[in-house]
C-alpha cells in the first residue's frame, strides 16, 4: 500500500515541533557558550536596550513583547508548555474515558444508564462558558486548568470505548474465553480493552490538536496558564492589545499555532486513512 | 409523533433544569463575594476605601441580592423568578438582566444565522464538486482546506485579520470596533446598511470558518452516500443523463442530513461567540458573558448559562424535528 506524501510532510512537521518542545531550554535560555543558541530566556527582560515592543532585528529575531522579553524565546517555550500540558490533558482524558466507557459497555444495566445520563448533562452543558467561569473564579494554576479541561474531555473516548465494548462483548472469542473460565478482569483487560483501542488511538492526534486550540483560547481570553508562563495564547493576547503597533506579536505566534495544529490534524487524518481498512482501495 | 415530541420537550426541560442547578451551585460555591467585587469596583478596588463601607451597608447589599440566605433557598427564589422570565437585576448597574439580554441576543443571532447561511451557500457547492470529482486534485485540495479550516483557531484568524486589515502597519480596510460607526445615527438608510455591512465582514469571516469546514465535509460525505444508493443506480439504468442523476436524484437527497445538522451547529457558534465578540467588541451574548464573568455579576452569568444551554438544546431538538419532517421514511415512534 502506498503511503501518501502528505503523511511524511505532516509527520516531519509534528516531529519538528516535538523536537523544539523537548529541546526548548537548549534553544533559548539565559547562558553562555554555544548552547543555548539564543541567549534570552522566556522571562529575560533585555535591560541593556530597554526595548519593549521592539521590531524584529538581529538580536531579537522576532522582536520583543510589551515588557521587553524576546518573542522567539517565549514562542519556543510556549510550544513546549502547550505541548507538554496538552499531552498530559489528552492522556488523562483518554485513561478516564476508556475506563468509564469500558465499565459502561462491560456491565451495562443501571451502571450504563446512570453514566449515560451524566454524559448527557455534561454533553449539553455550555462547556466553554463553564470553563471560563471556573477559571475566572479561582486563582490561575495548572491544577484548575487541568480540572476544567477534564470536565468534558473524557466524553468522546468514553463513547468510542463503550460502543466497541458493546460490539465485542458478544463476539466468539470473548464467548470462548468466558466458556474456558476466564475471569471478568482478564476478559476486560486482556481481551476487550486491547481490541477496542483503535478508534481511540485514531482520535488522539485530533484531540491533541483541539486541546491545544482550546488552551490557546483560554489564555487568549486571559484565563489560561498561570501568569507569566510563556504560551502561544498569551502572546496572541498581547497581539490583541498591540495590533496597531506590533505585527510580530500576531504573525509569528499565529503562524506557529496554525502550523502546529494543522500538522497534527493532517498527520492524524493521514494515519486514519492508512489504519482504517474501510478507506483502503 | 406527538407523543414523541412531548417526551423530547419534557426531557429538554429536565436537562435544562439539571444544567441550571449545576451552574447555580458552582457559582454560589465560588470563593469571593460579589458584594466585595461591587464595593471594590465603586471605590477603585483599594483596600482602605473598602473598609470605609460600614457593616450595615454591606449587610443591606447582601440582603438586596438574597446573598444572606442559604443556597437552596436562593436557587428556589431564582427558579421562581425564571418561571416568569425574570432573570433578576444585574449586580453591576442594577438594570433588569432581561433588558440586557434583549439588547444582546439579536446581535448574536444575526451573526450566527448569517454565518450559517453563508457557510451553506459556499459549503454545499464545494462539497458537491468535491464528491463528484472524487479523488481528483480538486477533491484532495478541498480535503486539506477543510482540515486547515478546522485547525485554524478563530482567535488566530481574528488577530491576523486585525493586524493586516484593521489599520496597523498594513492595510486599513475594515473597522474593527463594534457593529456600527459612532456617527451611525446621522447616516441615512442606505449609508447605514453599508456601514453595518462594513463592520460585519471581519467578525463574520471568523464565525464562518468552522461552520464552512463542517458543512463542506458533511455535504461531500452525504453526496457520496446518496450516489451509492439503489435509486441512483435505477436512474442510471433508466438512461438518465449523469448530470441529472447527480443534480436531481443524488443532490436533493443529500440535502436531508445537511438540513438537520444546522441546528446541531448552534452550540459551537455560541461558544465561539465569546472569542469573536471580545476580539471585535461586538455587543452580543458572548461579550456579555465575558464581561459578567470578570465582574462576577451572578444574575447575568446565570442568565447566560440558561440562555446558551436553552438555545443549544433547542437547536438539537429542532434538528431532530427536521429529520422527521424532511425524510418521511424516518419514524421516531419505532425507536
Amino acid at each position: 500500500m502506498r503511503i501518501p506524501r502528505l503523511t511524511y510532510i505532516s509527520g516531519a512537521l509534528v516531529a519538528f515541533f516535538v523536537v523544539i518542545a523537548v529541546f526548548a531550554p537548549w534553544i533559548a535560555n539565559e547562558g553562555k557558550g554555544f548552547f543555548p543558541l539564543v541567549k534570552f530566556g522566556p522571562e529575560t527582560i533585555d535591560i541593556f536596550k530597554g526595548d519593549f515592543l521592539g521590531a524584529p532585528n538581529a538580536t531579537h529575531l522576532m522582536g520583543t513583547d510589551y515588557v521587553g522579553r524576546d518573542v522567539f524565546s517565549r514562542l519556543v517555550h510556549g510550544i513546549r508548555n502547550s505541548l507538554f500540558f496538552s499531552i498530559s490533558v489528552v492522556f488523562i482524558c483518554m485513561a478516564m474515558g476508556v475506563l468509564i466507557g469500558g465499565v459502561m459497555g462491560f456491565f451495562g444495566g443501571w451502571v450504563d444508564l446512570f453514566l449515560s445520563r451524566i454524559m448527557e448533562v455534561i454533553g449539553n452543558f455550555p462547556i466553554f462558558l463553564l470553563q471560563l467561569t471556573l477559571l475566572a473564579f479561582f486563582d490561575q494554576s495548572y491544577g484548575v486548568l487541568l480540572f476544567v479541561m477534564l470536565i468534558a474531555g473524557w466524553i468522546p473516548y468514553c463513547r468510542f470505548t463503550r460502543a466497541e465494548f458493546l460490539r465485542l462483548r458478544n463476539l466468539e472469542f470473548v464467548q470462548a474465553s468466558l466458556a474456558m473460565g476466564a475471569s471478568k478482569t482478564r476478559i476486560f483487560f486482556r481481551h476487550l480493552l486491547p481490541n477496542s483501542l483503535s478508534p481511540v488511538l485514531i482520535y488522539l492526534p485530533f484531540d491533541l490538536s483541539s486541546t491545544i486550540i482550546v488552551l490557546g483560547a483560554l489564555s487568549f481570553l486571559g484565563f489560561g496558564e498561570p501568569i507569566n508562563v510563556a504560551s502561544l495564547g498569551e502572546l496572541l493576547r498581547q497581539a490583541k492589545d498591540h495590533f496597531r503597533t506590533a505585527w510580530w506579536l500576531a504573525v509569528f505566534p499565529g503562524a506557529t499555532m496554525f502550523l502546529f495544529t494543522l500538522s497534527l490534524a493532517l498527520f492524524g487524518s493521514s494515519l486514519r486513512d492508512i489504519l482504517d481498512p474501510r478507506n483502503s482501495k | 409523533m406527538r407523543a414523541y415530541l412531548l417526551k423530547r420537550l419534557v426531557l429538554l426541560f429536565f436537562t435544562l433544569w439539571g444544567i441550571t442547578l449545576v451552574s447555580f451551585t458552582i457559582l454560589q460555591l465560588a470563593p469571593g463575594s460579589p458584594v466585595d467585587a461591587k464595593l471594590g469596583q465603586n471605590s477603585e478596588g483599594s483596600l482602605s476605601d473598602r473598609s470605609g463601607i460600614t457593616e450595615e451597608q454591606r449587610r443591606q447589599l447582601m440582603a438586596e441580592f438574597h446573598l444572606d440566605k442559604p443556597i437552596h433557598i436562593r436557587y428556589g427564589l431564582w427558579l421562581k423568578d425564571i418561571a416568569r422570565l425574570d432573570f433578576g437585576t444585574s449586580f453591576m448597574d442594577r438594570r433588569p438582566v432581561i433588558e440586557k439580554l434583549k439588547e444582546r441576543i439579536p446581535v448574536s443571532l444575526v451573526f450566527g444565522i448569517s454565518s450559517i447561511v453563508i457557510s451553506l451557500l459556499i459549503g454545499i457547492p464545494l462539497g458537491l464538486i468535491s464528491a463528484i470529482k472524487q479523488n481528483s486534485f480538486f477533491d484532495r485540495g478541498i480535503a486539506v482546506f477543510v482540515i486547515a479550516m478546522y485547525s485554524l483557531p478563530t482567535y488566530v484568524l481574528g488577530i491576523l485579520l486585525l493586524t493586516f486589515l484593521g489599520g496597523g502597519d498594513f492595510l486599513d480596510l475594515f473597522p474593527i470596533y463594534g457593529i456600527q460607526s459612532d456617527n451611525y445615527s446621522q447616516l441615512n438608510w442606505w449609508e447605514g446598511i453599508l456601514d453595518r455591512a462594513h463592520h460585519f465582514v471581519l467578525p463574520c469571516l471568523c464565525y464562518c470558518i468552522g461552520t464552512l469546514a463542517f458543512i463542506t465535509q458533511q455535504q461531500r460525505a452525504s453526496i457520496l452516500e446518496a450516489l451509492s444508493q439503489d435509486f441512483v443506480r435505477t436512474a442510471r439504468a433508466k438512461g438518465v443523463e449523469e448530470r441529472w442523476v447527480v443534480l436531481k436524484h443524488a443532490f436533493r437527497n443529500s440535502l436531508i442530513p445537511i438540513v438537520t445538522i444546522v441546528g446541531a451547529m448552534i452550540p459551537a457558534i455560541l461558544g465561539g461567540g465569546v472569542i469573536v465578540e471580545s476580539l471585535f467588541s461586538i455587543p452580543g451574548l458572548g461579550l456579555l458573558a465575558f464581561e459578567s464573568l470578570l465582574q462576577r455579576d451572578y444574575p447575568v452569568i446565570m442568565a447566560n448559562f440558561t440562555i446558551t444551554a436553552f438555545l443549544s438544546l433547542l437547536g438539537i431538538f429542532i434538528s431532530d424535528l427536521m429529520y422527521v419532517l424532511v425524510d418521511p421514511r424516518i419514524d421516531f415512534e419505532g425507536r
